[in-house]
């Protein structure tokens, strides 16, 4: 199989080549058929209820005929034509709702983000509905494929953009080796590291905006180690307090989520100063604590709010370098994604601690 | 002049890198994909090789293993990592690279660290001099120095001091810790090396209160912090 990047180049030519002629229904002959079930649900249904009623009525009628013939009082005869008006017309609102009810649990899950959701078979006597069922199903799987498209797309584009990033990085060695003055190549080495951790922070954010996590078993000893190692913070101060530290998480968001605390406490908390990670019950937690002076009270029950930058920004500020406030948030929205939480405090001691459980393995 | 292999689609880095570790003493031949890096391999020596993960065709994985089953198979291997969804499924080291390096990635890190597998690969180097959590190692002379007072070590104790130290502030996985000491040839098992830290750490006078100098990584093994912790 070629790799995402290759598959939307090749796909964007497609495109291209039909722009301008086609209309809607040509891309979508789901969408057609959706339109055309439209009329046919129509039609269908007033067919229905309308023979429904029809027979109820006449039978009813009929029997109310039928008593009065036989000697009945004509008010016991439209007793029990009333009666029976009431039990078909029951029966029938049963019958038409049942379905439906189908339906409406399709639409609650695809709103609630599982796009996998598929209406079950509704039975005989329902050709009306299986059209609408027909309808949701083809548009949930052009949602699902839309989302995947985006998520591609954003993926080749973020590989794409750190390809020349990787380049820059060499040029400024180069430059270095070369004579050039030094803090001017660590500000341009500063600014290709800041992009490179936005696109990082996107393409987690992205993950999560299309709610597509892949779950798997993950050490998150490991996981800060390699954290800790890849952001130039000397790993001895990791404190692994148990011996199983499996995770059941999302790679790509873990990671993520770990790089942020960590790069937020060298940031903003003067470095890291404990990365203890322990298991408690049924779930695991990452703790960092740094050596900064803490958040500012006002600001402790903000700090997991996107864009939040603190009080201690002052009016004017430009926001703290590379993190457009959304590093913590980054790391709160991680964990509710796993059915988690994050918690930050400040320490007795001084510095700042800030914590992130997630479901054991 | 070391002689290294780079095995990667991207034919600008290979041409910027080529220039950066020229100035380095270090002739960069570049392979466009892992087939052309199996045959540059196959017909050429190299010192080293730095393997891109993400490849069109066969990816990096499978060409290192290639390269490790084939003849010539321990050839020291640097990964060039990306970090996208594509690289959830790279472990790095559990697959029998010497190190790797996440793109973007510092030429002078991945210069430093190209030149402490190369010294790891052959390891008689003289006068070579470490220092991290107030121990200084002379490996060249085989002698070790805490606090300035002289402290003697066994052949192995010091290998895995060195191995520790080559790569202080870094975590040393415990089964990767005999083999990065060079002694991959003992068979010890993992609870062994834990044996022989703890008598490294009474050597060190590392034995009373939380250790300092070499600390514990519940699960996965050892690191050495670049500076002496406060007692």
């Amino acid at each position: 199989m070629s790799p995402p990047w290759r598959r939307h180049r090749h796909r964007r030519r497609h495109h291209h080549g039909h722009h301008g002629h086609a209309p809607w229904a040509h891309h979508h002959p789901e969408l057609a058929h959706a339109m055309r079930a439209g009329w046919f649900v129509q039609w269908r249904l007033r067919r229905r209820i309308f023979f429904g009623f029809a027979v109820a009525i006449g039978v009813s009628a009929g029997v109310a005929l039928l008593l009065h013939h036989h000697g009945v009082s004509p008010g016991w005869a439209l007793t029990a034509m009333i009666m029976m008006l009431w039990a078909t017309s029951g029966m029938l609102a049963w019958r038409l709702t049942l379905p439906l009810t189908e339906l409406a649990r399709v639409a609650r899950e695809l709103g609630d983000g599982n796009l996998d959701a598929r209406v079950r078979p509704l039975g005989h006597g329902a050709r009306e509905l299986d059209a609408i069922a027909g309808a949701i199903d083809d548009m949930a799987r052009r949602i699902s494929r839309q989302l995947r498209d985006q998520r591609e797309l954003l993926a080749a584009v973020s590989h794409e953009i750190r390809t020349p990033l990787g380049h820059l990085r060499v040029l400024c060695d180069t430059a270095r080796d070369a004579g050039a003055p030094g803090p001017l190549v660590d500000d341009l080495e500063r600014e290709v590291l800041e992009i490179d951790a936005l696109i990082d922070q996107l393409l987690a954010s992205s993950r999560l905006d299309f709610g597509a996590l892949e779950r798997r078993d993950l050490d998150v000893a490991l996981e800060a180690a390699r954290a800790l190692e890849r952001l130039g913070v000397d790993a001895s101060v990791l404190d692994v307090e148990s011996d199983d530290c499996r995770v059941s998480a999302d790679a790509t968001l873990l990671r993520s989520a770990l790089a942020n605390l960590v790069r937020n406490a060298v940031e903003h908390g003067g470095g890291v100063s404990r990365l203890a990670v322990r298991r408690g019950a049924g779930e695991v937690e990452v703790d960092v604590d740094d050596a900064g002076p803490g958040f500012v009270a006002d600001d402790l029950p903000h700090v997991f709010e996107s864009f939040y930058r603190g009080s201690g920004a002052g009016a004017g500020d430009k926001p703290a370098r590379g993190s457009l406030g959304l590093g913590l948030a980054l790391v709160d929205r991680v964990a509710r994604a796993h059915g988690s939480r994050a918690a930050a405090a400040n320490r007795d001691g001084g510095g700042a601690w800030v914590s992130l459980v997630l479901p054991a393995a | 002049m070391l002689r290294v292999l780079l095995i990667d689609d991207d034919a600008r880095l290979a041409e910027l890198l080529g220039g950066y570790l020229g100035q380095n003493d270090v002739t960069l031949v570049h392979a466009r994909d892992g087939v052309a890096g199996l045959r540059a391999l196959a017909g050429d020596a190299f010192d080293a090789v730095l393997l891109d993960v993400m490849m069109p065709g066969i990816d990096g994985l499978e060409v290192l293993r290639r390269i490790r089953a084939g003849a010539g198979g321990r050839v020291p291997v640097i990964m060039l990592t990306a970090r996208g969804d594509e690289a959830d499924r790279v472990v790095g080291l559990e697959l029998g690279a010497d190190d790797y390096v996440a793109k973007p990635f510092s030429s002078r890190e991945l210069l430093a660290r190209l030149r402490a597998v190369l010294r790891r690969a052959a390891p008689e180097v003289a006068g070579e001099r470490l220092a991290a959590a107030g121990v200084v190692v002379d490996v060249g002379a085989r002698a070790c120095l805490v606090d300035g007072a002289q402290v003697e070590l066994t052949g192995l104790e010091l290998d895995i001091l060195v191995a520790l130290m080559r790569r202080a502030g870094r975590v040393v996985p415990r089964a990767a810790l005999l083999a990065e000491a060079g002694r991959d040839d003992v068979a010890v098992g993992e609870r062994t090396v834990d044996v022989h830290i703890s008598r490294l750490r009474k050597k060190l006078g590392d034995d009373v209160g939380p250790p300092r100098r070499i600390r514990t990584v519940r699960g996965i093994g050892y690191v050495m912090p670049k500076e002496a912790a406060e007692p």
